[in-house]
């Protein structure tokens, strides 16, 4: 007897936890402001913001030291990681304030959102690099798109199957995940339709990657802009299609293979949000951008 | 009065917890299943696991599972096969010849092995061992089956060797007296009363391991190169269960192809992990019955 109400009482729970699973997500968090907000999304932008949001707090220790209209609580800014999906994911579910993305917000997701707002930071460019070791880069200082997608599809195997000149070895191709916000850009900007070969070893993160590409004389692969820039003196990074992969020219957008840094959120801006996103764009915070490696819009 | 109050008390609370922790469990897998019915009824379950092909963001996307489910099970089979002499051999020499002494001194150090944090023997796996073997074997690249096999195996090594050490140290307390007065020597012993009586303790081991290395994701995803290709030799790059969901899981946009295919990975993985366990407890059962 006893076990057959226990029964019925865990069955009964387990409804009850589905039920409450089902439904819920669609909260907005607007009713009152307790002096936390929560970022997540690109693991490529977060480092920096969490960075710039520990300066602030530093300045700043309450919410009310940076605008008298705000509570006195303490500040509190989470940033947690997951890849662009996850923060578009967030503000979609509504258990983010913003959603960093280091993509352009996808149609579907921009639909998704109620009230869709984006903020550009700044630009993240990608560089096809080479050890400065590799004999492609003692022979060449410019590649052109047709040249980057042979070497990184099926077509080569080996270095001198794309020059004769060059040394015998397999070429090792460095990748980030197919569905991140990096592979993406280089798929748009250079493969198009054509995949990346399944031989590509996939590198869990793009400072791993870079460091992978110091390792390995044979290696080739795409790093961003900040990364790549801390180790000019290790690789070697081309040009695409005679375009240099310089500040100027990524900013401008003529350099192909570069990818945009925006906050997305749903819905208007609150005080303590509008503050934080001006100080993001503020002397110190296009500063830290620039420290870690990213180009700033303004 | 009083203490049958408390006593009361305390058995409602431990029983609430023990049907809170068999829920989550339950919950999990109701919420894996969910996850993944939704991609069964776009793709057959058999053009899942049979499919070579790994492409969810081509178009139209391809979602075969064969590449990366062969991988898992041949990574799990490698460190295995390279773990298990080594942890025999290691568990006779702490339950028959090492003096008591010794012992002591050196299980916690294996102990030890079992709690280092799995990121970090990736890391070693990359700084040392991915050139040491690029160097031995005049490799493109160290990243491979092989690389991830011996990570594994060294990870799995404490778990075999303190499962297999107590059962054997069982079953010479059982035989060492009549042994002893019997006058047979150690090694007769442990070839024919201690190895054929920690045989389900070795199992218990094996499997352990096994389970311990299907699902170790941090460790392997920094050696092997997560190529989903056909696990066909030892020095090709692979990309098992668990590294497939990791890379993927975080860029997949909610609600794709994409994005169920990867629960329906890990309910593959799941249920392969439940079946080892069953025919584990299968085993024991006809080996002790």
């Amino acid at each position: 007897m006893q076990r057959k109400i226990f029964i019925i009482i865990a069955i009964s729970t387990l409804f009850g936890l589905l039920m409450f699973g089902g439904c819920g997500g669609n909260d907005t968090g607007e009713t009152s402001f307790d002096g936390v907000l929560s970022f997540t999304g690109s693991s490529t932008l977060a480092p920096t913001i969490s960075q710039i949001a520990d300066t602030f707090k530093n300045e700043y220790g309450t919410w009310d030291q940076v605008d008298d209209s705000l509570p006195e609580t303490d500040i509190q800014i989470n940033v947690s990681t997951g890849g662009s999906g996850v923060g578009a994911k967030g503000v979609i579910e509504g258990t983010v304030h913003f959603g960093m993305l280091a993509r352009d917000a996808r149609d579907e997701e921009i639909e998704e959102i109620d009230d869709f707002r984006e903020y550009k930071l700044g630009m993240d460019a990608l560089m096809v690099a080479v050890h400065k070791d590799n004999t492609l880069a003692q022979k060449r200082v410019d590649l052109n798109t047709e040249e980057i997608r042979s070497i990184f599809s099926d077509e080569i195997k080996f270095w001198n199957e794309f020059d004769p000149d060059l040394s015998d070895g397999e070429v090792i191709l460095l990748v980030r995940d197919v569905g991140g916000g990096a592979h993406g850009v280089f798929q748009d900007a250079i493969m198009g339709d054509v995949e990346v070969s399944a031989d590509a070893i996939e590198v869990p993160s793009m400072p791993g990657l870079v460091e992978r590409l110091i390792d390995n004389p044979l290696s080739i692969g795409y790093a961003s802009y900040g990364v790549a820039d801390q180790h000019r003196e290790e690789i070697t990074a081309f040009k695409v299609d005679g375009i240099e992969p310089s500040a100027e020219n990524i900013l401008e957008g003529t350099y192909s293979i570069a990818r945009p840094l925006i906050l997305v959120r749903s819905g208007d801006l609150s005080p303590a949000e509008e503050a934080f996103l001006d100080y993001i764009k503020s002397e110190k915070g296009t500063e830290i951008l620039r420290e870690m490696g990213f180009l700033p819009s303004s | 009065m009083k203490q049958k109050i408390i006593d009361k008390i305390f058995t409602v609370t431990v029983k609430a917890l023990t049907v809170t922790s068999v829920l989550i469990l339950i919950f999990i897998i109701i919420f894996i299943v969910q996850e993944s019915m939704v991609f069964f009824s776009q793709v057959f379950p058999l053009d899942f696991l049979l499919g070579r092909d790994w492409r969810p963001m081509s178009q139209p996307p391809r979602v075969g599972l064969l590449p990366i489910l062969t991988a898992t099970l041949a990574l799990s089979g490698l460190a295995l096969l390279m773990a298990l002499p080594a942890g025999i051999g290691c568990s006779l020499f702490l339950s028959q010849v090492c003096p008591l002494k010794l012992r002591r001194k050196i299980r916690p150090f294996i102990d030890v092995l079992a709690g280092i944090p799995s990121v970090v023997y990736g890391f070693v796996g990359v700084v040392l061992l991915l050139p040491t073997l690029e160097r031995l074997f005049n490799l493109s690249s160290g990243d491979s089956l092989l690389a991830g096999g011996i990570v594994l195996a060294v990870m799995i090594l404490p778990f075999l060797i303190a499962t297999i050490t107590e059962s054997m140290e069982n079953t010479t307390g059982k035989h060492i007296i009549t042994s002893k007065s019997m006058g047979v020597s150690r090694w007769y012993m442990i070839r024919h009363l201690v190895l054929p009586a920690s045989r389900v303790g070795i199992l218990a081991g094996a499997i352990l391991g096994t389970a311990r290395a299907m699902g170790e994701t941090m460790a392997v995803i920094m050696v092997v190169g997560n190529s989903p290709l056909m696990p066909v030799s030892i020095w090709q790059r692979v990309k098992p269960i668990p590294s497939l969901i990791a890379l993927e899981m975080g860029s997949a946009p909610l609600g794709t192809l994409h994005y169920h295919a990867l629960y329906a990975a890990g309910l593959v993985l799941l249920l392969m992990l439940l079946l080892i366990n069953m025919v584990f407890y299968y085993i024991r059962k006809k080996i002790e019955g």
